[in-house]
């Protein structure tokens, strides 16, 4: 090994950003949902249960609001039980059994009134500044009426059923930044409690799931009064959130590359600082082992129907064996966490790299925690009019190599195609040559655009100024700007061609799943994936309480 | 076309967001490439912070744009930018031509001219996007609106009135300052308002948006409707 090859280094974008290695992400202690439950304990946010009312089938109203240290949340429920046939994970569902406003405040008689005219009809209801958050959800099929039944006949419920499903509700969506009236992104984002990413929404799931025990035992109650028992704070805590995620996550972070190089860039900046410890203590060594013994029983316990998704977690497991055997002696020498990563890059599978990532991250708040504040972002500036043809070619070749490498013109390189349906305005794919609307398509061709902009550039004076260029070439404004801003940016770009068909979208939905703090990755085909959210997360009590217990690796 | 200041009684509220969110895909569905719609939408919703709906400005440049009666096929020659085919210049097309030729010198004086224009009012925000000094947009039409853009603020004078007309563009300009004369519009507060109350549109204009945003979305098939998330399994 060479003296530079020996300095730990960030990761090549040409590794990080390709969609196989995106698909095997793992929540850090970066992720949005740490970030929030970090705050609320810091905070110490209070909880406060304003509204229960609901009969025995859990049908009525419910307010559980939040105090910060600035401001109060409410959520506001409205819940009912609707035909388990209707119960869909679609967005193209016209029903669920609860639905979901985030109040900013706390709401009045007349607010209330006005949502429940609105929140239960969802895309169809009109909303004010005053909601940041529209959301619903549906109970498990699986495990709501054996909770209650048991409850209700004065015992706790199974705790390996629990752990199985991991959840009492699924939300199918949670909408935020102005969705359907509600409150901009730009309204909230000075504000410090919701200055990350996504934190008014994920907001809203942790409020859900404190809504959903408490729907448990409130139905449990109302059947059999004092003879009921109250679901354990034990088995509450490992419950999170159910979430099914289909195809609108990705066009979102093709969208947003300012945002996506920012979350990458805190993680891998993380993941540097970390490799460059000297030392670590014989404590930093016994908490890290013992994580690795939290993190080998949730794989253990992480069951999934897909086939390559259970090759690819029992090959994880292999990684965490052996990683286990090297931990006797590897981490006393110098810069331990770097060569506990060297041994991971070269022999880990994926999933087993992007675990490590997680594992090296979790106790190292001092060092890393930071690096939070960095992970939000505007839009792209304005375009740079007066760059010259020439310099804008020279960035495409310095940073778009990957794109220029495919072969777009390969029928199998352009097959898929991306559409917003009419049907709810669902995002849906295609196939090129057997489906109609092509023509339609999203502008998610991130690649083939680049690649298709060099080969028109060669046709002007590189003299001339990308103003004069647009003038007649309007079409290429999109392309040009983000080649423009994102040059210095090495983790904006998916590094892969999203209409080629060997490839998966489930892989960019568990990427941003991942960073969301979502766990239990269970995808049901290439197009959609189930996860849990705040599984094994501090309960309201907990926080307020001012304890965390480790989450990151639920192992219920 | 009547446009004015204020929306009419019949009006939806909406998000910034969803303003901007339709609005390009409006553009989409007119025949307007994408980064021609995203920078149309930003101009165009800029008006909503001067106190202007910014449906009833974008519903007529959309339709003069899918119509033909205006076209996004420009040429700029020796500071004038026209129409290569003999029809009108779509504001869609025009507002990020100007945006670019300020933004190259940002504080020295410019002055384009623009033949007849579908909806002149647009190119003002587009004027307000590109960072300059000062701007003042002449329309020669009517009364001959004036739009003056510095500094975080804008005055109109000549009444709000403005149907297709050839613009004057004059950034720069020496000794050229916002006039401290009514209406004066402070961009951050038309934000602010808009952020924290919604923005007004009119009923009738912004069905007629969401009909171009309609033509952007696929119509669904049985086999469509295979790939999206989950089945009814209810577990």
């Amino acid at each position: 090994m060479t003296a530079a090859e020996d300095v730990p280094q960030l990761r090549p974008p040409g590794e990080v950003m390709r969609l196989e290695r995106m698909g095997a992400s793992f929540p850090t202690r970066l992720s949005f949902m740490r970030q929030l439950v970090r705050r609320m304990i810091r905070e110490r946010w209070r909880f406060e249960r304003m509204r229960l009312d609901l009969d025995h089938n859990g049908t009525g109203v419910t307010l559980h609001a939040v105090h910060g240290r600035h401001r109060t949340y409410t959520l506001v429920g409205f819940s009912g039980s609707i035909d388990p046939r209707e119960r869909t994970d679609r967005v193209i569902a016209n029903v669920w059994d609860t639905t979901f406003s985030l109040f900013d405040g706390v709401p009045g008689a007349a607010d209330i009134e006005r949502l429940e005219a609105n929140t239960p009809r969802q895309e169809a209801g009109r909303f004010r500044a005053s909601e940041l958050v529209l959301a619903r959800a549906n109970r498990s099929g699986r495990i709501f009426d054996h909770v209650v039944d048991s409850l209700a006949g004065g015992r706790q419920p199974c705790r390996d059923l629990l752990r199985d499903v991991g959840y009492l509700m699924r939300t199918t969506a949670v909408y935020g930044s102005g969705k359907f009236g509600c409150a901009d992104r730009g309204r909230i984002a000075g504000r410090e409690e919701l200055r990350g990413p996504f934190q008014a929404e994920l907001l809203a799931v942790y409020l859900i799931r404190w809504m959903s025990v408490d729907l448990v035992n409130h139905m449990a109650r109302q059947r059999s009064g004092l003879k009921a028992a109250e679901l354990s704070e034990d088995l509450a805590r490992t419950l999170g959130i159910g979430n099914a995620t289909g195809l609108g996550m990705a066009p979102f972070l093709v969208k947003h590359p300012l945002l996506i190089n920012n979350w990458v860039m805190a993680r891998e900046n993380a993941l540097l600082r970390v490799r460059k410890v000297e030392r670590a203590t014989p404590d930093t060594i016994a908490e890290f082992r013992e994580l690795l013994d939290d993190a080998r029983r949730h794989v253990a316990a992480w069951a999934v129907d897909d086939p390559e998704q259970s090759a690819r977690i029992s090959r994880l497991g292999d990684d965490l064996a052996r990683l286990d055997t090297w931990c006797d002696d590897g981490l006393d020498g110098e810069r331990p966490f770097d060569a506990l990563w060297r041994l991971a890059s070269r022999r880990f599978s994926l999933e087993g790299q992007e675990m490590v990532v997680a594992l090296l991250l979790e106790h190292q708040g001092t060092l890393i925690d930071g690096l939070c504040e960095s992970m939000s972002s505007g839009g792209l500036p304005a375009l740079k009019a007066a760059m010259p043809l020439g310099d804008l070619i020279n960035l495409i070749d310095d940073n778009y190599g990957w794109a220029l490498a495919i072969d777009h013109a390969a029928p199998e390189s352009r097959q898929r195609f991306w559409y917003y349906s009419q049907e709810k305005l669902e995002p849906r794919v295609g196939d090129r040559y057997t489906e109609p609307g092509a023509d339609l398509e999203m502008a998610v061709a991130i690649g083939r655009d680049v690649a298709m902009l060099r080969a028109g550039l060669l046709d002007h004076d590189p003299r001339i100024s990308v103003a004069d260029f647009l003038v007649t070439a309007p079409e290429w404004r999109s392309t040009v700007r983000r080649v423009q801003h994102l040059a210095h940016l090495p983790y904006a770009e998916i590094r892969d061609n999203l209409l080629a068909a060997d490839r998966r979208p489930v892989d960019i939905l568990r990427f941003k799943l991942a960073f969301f703090g979502a766990n239990g990755f269970d995808p049901k085909s290439d197009l959609w994936t189930r996860v849990t959210m705040y599984q094994g997360a501090p309960l309201p009590a907990d926080i307020t309480g001012g304890t965390e217990p480790q989450w990151i690796f639920p192992c219920p | 076309m009547d446009l004015p200041l204020s929306v009419t009684a019949s009006r939806d509220l909406l998000s910034l967001n969803e303003v901007l969110f339709h609005l390009a895909r409006a553009a989409a569905g007119a025949g307007a490439p994408v980064g021609i719609c995203e920078e149309f939408a930003a101009t165009a919703s800029w008006l909503a912070f001067i106190r202007m709906d910014p449906a009833r400005a974008a519903l007529p440049a959309l339709d003069a744009l899918a119509g033909g009666q205006s076209s996004g096929d420009l040429v700029i020659r020796e500071g004038r930018i026209a129409c290569r085919e003999g029809r009108m210049v779509s504001a869609i097309f025009a507002g990020p031509v100007i945006m670019d030729r300020l933004s190259m010198e940002p504080a020295e004086p410019v002055t384009l001219q623009v033949d007849e224009v579908d909806v002149p009012l647009l190119l003002a925000g587009a004027a307000a996007a590109s960072g300059l000094g000062h701007a003042r947009l002449v329309m020669h039409a009517g009364a001959g609106t004036v739009i003056d853009v510095a500094g975080g603020k804008v005055a109109v004078k000549g009444g709000a009135t403005c149907d297709r007309a050839a613009v004057t563009i004059m950034a720069n300009a020496p000794g050229a300052a916002v006039p401290d004369c009514a209406p004066l519009h402070v961009i951050d507060e038309g934000r602010k308002a808009a952020l924290e109350h919604g923005i007004a549109v009119d009923s009738t204009a912004w069905s007629g948006i969401l009909a171009y945003y309609y033509k952007t979305l696929v119509p669904s098939t049985e086999r469509s409707r295979s790939a999206g998330a989950g089945p009814a399994d209810g577990t």
